[in-house]
């Protein structure tokens, strides 16, 4: 689910685009790894629990997922074509969770570890399935992570701006009495930071622009 | 125009804005005209458009039904709070009633769930009935009503916990804790159905367990009817409703809104039960939808034993008895549920308990492998006989709707249970192989219990009748036919004297023995038999079950025809009856289809339509593959018909490589002896005979031979017609001083056998008289060909091969003279 924005509460956040994580990842930076890792185990560990894994368990698919990531990426095996780095990303990930899930079905002699189902899958679901879901949660996630970005960026008026005219489809002269603005500062706030959070997005994406 | 257009402007423009009354701004027809004719503005105004699209994706992903609460919920009486809970149906918040101060939960609806009148006026009556149920593991309902925009709302109280996984993911509980908890949910399911409420959407996630570890079950009344909606949302949103599927039950994954009832619920409480015990869902949820709908509806679960060994084996009968596809062979309400859960924990006897009788005949089956030689499949069937007298018993408890009934009920049940229970005991202790030796057979377990039977339930003629009808059908199962007719006989009679008759358990009763008619071609009292069968069956209340007694009589009257020789009407009776078994999907229907599809085959393989035959037997082998076991005498007996077609179509090699393979399975299956073993001989030596393999065939035919002369219910038509075949081959060998005994009594005994001017004994006949002529002996020839030669005319057809062929050595006969 998206997290609901709060005007003001955060301060600005460090941002810094997937690509230029990518490459200082491709250099063995460590605070690169940490950032990185920050930035993209949330989603997974999710993921894991919906597909059917204890907390413990979709830790370490997640945990082994960036690992496999990044030993991928320094080899120089990511293959463009392969799509977009969620993809990539969920390629390794749902093959974690199959090993994992494999390892319980495994464990002699006992009744298996109880499926720690969070909302959705009892039984790890089909690819196509289970692809579609953590396209969801992806894109969630990364509008999370922009949305916090952005309000750490902009005014709280132009949070708010933004937050009643996109979320709540308040018509721009109500929000412009509302917060004692003029009715042209309200859409020159709104197409500012729309412009911004579509930036930041495909910047999230990274891999997308790196250069062929 | 030489000023370029604001961001406000295009806006406007964008949205037909007009400009703020009183204001200097340009009219919208301005800001067009400038639009037009400046390029850069256009483009301007495309980003626009294209981050108006970018807004409505934003605001999808923010929420399909706005979660933000920054005041935009207002509900008159309530001072709403975070919110807590997310789900298909709508958010739950945290909110406190301001006249009391009460924490309570406000679930508001997704926009739309209530689209129509019709729909709203139920959710109210649904909700109005809820909030009638006063129990303690039942979150009560405490308000509803409208928000301003329209979406419905529940106030309930705020249960502090985490959902049932969650809570057993938290805890170690034992097995009996399990129980309990299980125990309390049912009670909470129990009170909503007296006052006629279902869930209908049981799963843990609607359970939620309170700090000090009783359970509350959420939403009574919430879910919407017809489950081919949450079907298809599962297939539009693949995976999003799995949770939820993997609770629902065979009728509302099959859309059949008509066949929700409180069973529904029963097997929903069966998965979670099955779940809390063993940590897996009773069905894998893997795969498309579709697969996952057919897996539920077709599927018996693993035993749950089998997953957790430490589980009580009558936990495997009571959950699996929750968990049948047909509602009407489930736990008929919670309390009954329950009342076996809390047996299991009180190592009590279970009513839905297939009798301590079935898992002791299991231990024995095992223990006697070696020498148990007529089939543990066999011995399984006769199990799975009594299974159903078992659920029999609990069927009858749901006809008592009273509760005071029931318990009576009940209680007689369960008194007839434990004879049961202790008949078995006794018979099986007295075939200890430490008593009777190894070699103890299945036969011997049957004798000793029906020589038993009469005495020990002499004052329960319809359990007396019901046992005697396992035992006569385990008896026909194993060909031993004048026993099996005894039993039968005897199973009829008690059952006649029964207040009140048991009518299907009769009408069941009459099929076997039918069956036994056929099978010692007494073909007229078997058609009189089935047809009083029939009869009965055909008057019984409409029901799965009474579909599945009519449709296995049914495909018995095909088998009759067939038996008759009149196999165009059982090709017509087999397609008529598939027809009309084309919609029910139970996992007995679907073992009758395979029967039926079988025995289709054998008749097109009759009219020599082998193609149509090998196609009718694959769909037959596709069914079996789901419902039955691998080596299933009825799988077992669609491959050797198969491999027989796969030989009249030319296939022999294919044909002879599966016999043999079905030779091996067969034994190792029924016991070397066994007469299914001297079919799969006598299909293979004739196969081996037109190969010219003789000697090898020889053999073979010997062997089948020996095993059909000893077999129960001899004389045969088996035995006429391995008798023929072999008789043939040493005819094509020339050796007529072995043909000639063998083609005679062939002839012989399949005129004793068969109907009068039957084709096969007309045949058998002529080849006999073909043998004579070889022999020179014309004048006996002709005297049997000219008694052949109309039958076969007759039966098949002036042009049959067959026909033509007798003609042909009348003709031969002829020129000699």
């Amino acid at each position: 689910m998206l997290e609901t924005p709060e005007t003001g509460t955060l301060g600005r956040v460090q941002w810094e685009t997937t690509t230029i994580l990518l490459e200082q990842l491709s250099e063995t930076h460590n605070d690169a790894w940490h950032r990185f890792t920050a930035r993209f185990r949330s989603p997974m560990v999710q993921f894991g629990r919906r597909c059917g894994l204890t907390l413990e368990q979709a830790e370490d698919a997640a945990q082994d997922t960036l690992v496999q990531f990044i030993e991928q990426y320094r080899a120089g095996q990511y293959d463009r074509s392969r799509g977009r780095l969620g993809s990539w990303l969920f390629a390794l990930m749902y093959n974690s969770i199959r090993s994992h899930r494999r390892d319980d079905a495994r464990l002699p002699g006992q009744a298996p570890r109880r499926i720690d189902r969070t909302t959705f899958f009892s039984a790890i679901p089909d690819e196509a399935a289970a692809k579609q879901v953590w396209e969801q949660d992806w894109e969630h996630h990364a509008f999370t992570m922009c949305l916090n970005q952005l309000r750490s960026e902009v005014s709280p008026s132009h949070y708010q701006v933004f937050e009643l005219t996109t979320f709540r489809d308040v018509p721009a002269a109500e929000v412009a009495q509302q917060l004692g603005l003029s009715r042209d500062a309200v859409y020159q706030a709104r197409y500012r930071i729309l412009k911004r959070l579509e930036e930041l997005r495909s910047q999230f994406q990274g891999i997308e622009e790196l250069p062929a | 125009m030489n000023d370029h257009a604001s961001i406000g402007e295009l806006e406007r423009l964008r949205t037909s804005t007009p400009p703020e009354p009183g204001s200097k701004e340009r009219s919208i027809d301005q800001i067009r005209s400038h639009v037009e004719s400046c390029e850069r503005c256009r483009i301007q105004l495309d980003e626009l458009s294209k981050l108006d699209s970018f807004a409505s994706q934003v605001r999808a992903l923010a929420s399909p039904s706005h979660p933000i609460n920054n005041g935009s919920l207002r509900i008159t009486g309530y001072d709403i709070g975070r919110e807590i809970h997310r789900g298909g149906q709508g958010i739950v918040y945290a909110a406190t009633q301001i006249s009391t101060g009460r924490l309570v939960a406000i679930k508001v609806l997704l926009q739309g769930s209530l689209a129509s009148e019709k729909q709203r006026a139920r959710f109210e009556r649904e909700i109005d009935l809820a909030a009638r149920i006063n129990h303690p593991n039942v979150v009560s309902i405490i308000d509803r009503g409208q928000t301003p925009d329209g979406r419905g709302y529940l106030v309930m109280e705020l249960v502090d916990g985490p959902t049932l996984d969650g809570y057993l993911n938290q805890h170690e509980l034992t097995t009996e804790q399990r129980l309990r908890l299980f125990i309390e949910i049912t009670g909470a399911v129990q009170a909503a159905h007296q006052r006629g409420i279902l869930h209908r959407d049981l799963k843990p996630g609607n359970i939620i367990v309170n700090q000090s570890g009783h359970p509350r079950v959420l939403d009574f009344g919430l879910a919407k009817d017809g489950l081919e909606e949450s079907v298809t949302m599962a297939r539009t949103i693949a995976g999003e409703f799995m949770g939820t599927l993997a609770y629902a039950s065979p009728e509302q994954l099959s859309g059949q809104p008509d066949a929700i009832d409180a069973r529904t619920d029963i097997y929903s409480l069966g998965v979670i039960l099955y779940e809390m015990l063993t940590g897996q869902l009773p069905h894998d949820m893997s795969g498309s939808i579709e697969n996952v709908i057919r897996r539920v509806r077709e599927q018996t679960p693993k035993r749950p034993s089998s997953i957790n060994k430490k589980l009580d084996p009558d936990i495997d009968t009571v959950l699996l008895h929750a968990l049948e596809q047909d509602p009407a062979r489930r736990y008929q309400s919670a309390d009954a549920f329950a009342e076996d859960v809390l047996a299991v924990i009180e190592h009590r006897p279970v009513h839905a308990r297939k009798a301590s009788a079935i898992y002791q005949l299991r231990k024995f089956a095992r223990r006697h492998r070696t020498g148990v030689t007529l089939s543990a499949v066999v011995l399984l069937g006769m199990i799975g006989t009594i299974g159903a007298l078992s659920v029999g018993i609990v069927r009858t408890n749901a006809a008592n709707r009273l509760a005071e009934q029931r318990r009576a009920s009940a209680e007689l049940e369960l008194e007839k249970q434990s004879r049961i229970s202790a008949f078995f005991n006794d018979l099986l202790a007295q075939v200890d192989p430490g008593q009777s030796g190894p070699d103890m057979r299945v036969l011997e377990l049957l004798h000793k219990a029906s020589t038993e039977i009469n005495d020990r339930f002499e004052q329960y003629p319809d359990l007396r009748g019901q046992l005697q009808h396992t035992v006569g059908e385990t008896y026909t199962r194993l060909g031993s036919y004048e026993l099996a007719e005894a039993q039968l006989g005897s199973a009829i009679q008690a059952m006649e004297s029964a207040q009140p008759v048991p009518r299907a358990s009769l009408s069941a009763a009459l099929g076997v023995l039918a069956q036994v008619q056929i099978s010692t071609t007494r073909l007229d009292e078997a058609n009189s038999t089935l047809t009083r069968a029939i009869e009965i069956a055909g008057s019984l209340v409409d029901s799965p079950e009474q579909q599945t007694l009519l449709a296995g009589l049914t495909h018995q009257r095909g088998a009759l025809l067939y038996e008759q020789g009149a196999y165009e009407e059982s090709i017509g009776v087999y397609e008529q009856l598939l027809d009309e078994i084309a919609n029910l999907d139970t996992q007995r229907i679907q073992r009758v289809r395979a029967q039926t599809l079988i025995g289709l085959g054998v008749s097109l393989k009759r009219l020599e339509r082998f193609e149509e035959a090998l196609r009718t037997y694959d769909q037959a082998l596709d069914i079996l593959s789901v419902v039955r076991e691998e080596n299933h005498p009825d799988t077992l007996a669609c491959l050797s018909n198969r491999a027989e077609v796969l030989n009249n179509l030319g296939r022999a090699e294919e044909a002879e490589t599966q016999m043999f393979d079905l030779l091996e399975r067969r034994r190792a299956v029924f016991g070397p002896t066994h007469e299914r073993v001297g079919i799969t001989l006598n299909n293979l030596a004739d196969l081996l005979r037109e190969r010219d393999a003789f000697e090898q065939a020889g053999e073979l035919f010997d062997q089948a031979i020996e095993i059909f002369r000893v077999s129960p219910g001899d004389p045969s038509l088996r035995l006429a017609i391995t008798i023929h075949n072999a008789g043939v081959m040493h005819f094509d060998q020339g050796a007529l001083d072995r043909a000639s005994p063998q083609l005679l009594e062939a002839w012989e005994m399949s005129s004793g056998l068969l109907p009068e001017g039957h084709w096969i004994a007309a045949q058998f006949g002529t080849k006999y008289a073909e043998c004579l002529m070889m022999s020179d002996d014309n004048e006996r020839a002709r005297a049997i060909l000219e008694q052949t030669l109309p039958d076969l005319s007759a039966s098949l057809g002036e042009d049959h091969r067959r026909t033509l062929h007798a003609k042909d050595l009348l003709t031969r006969l002829g020129h000699a003279d």
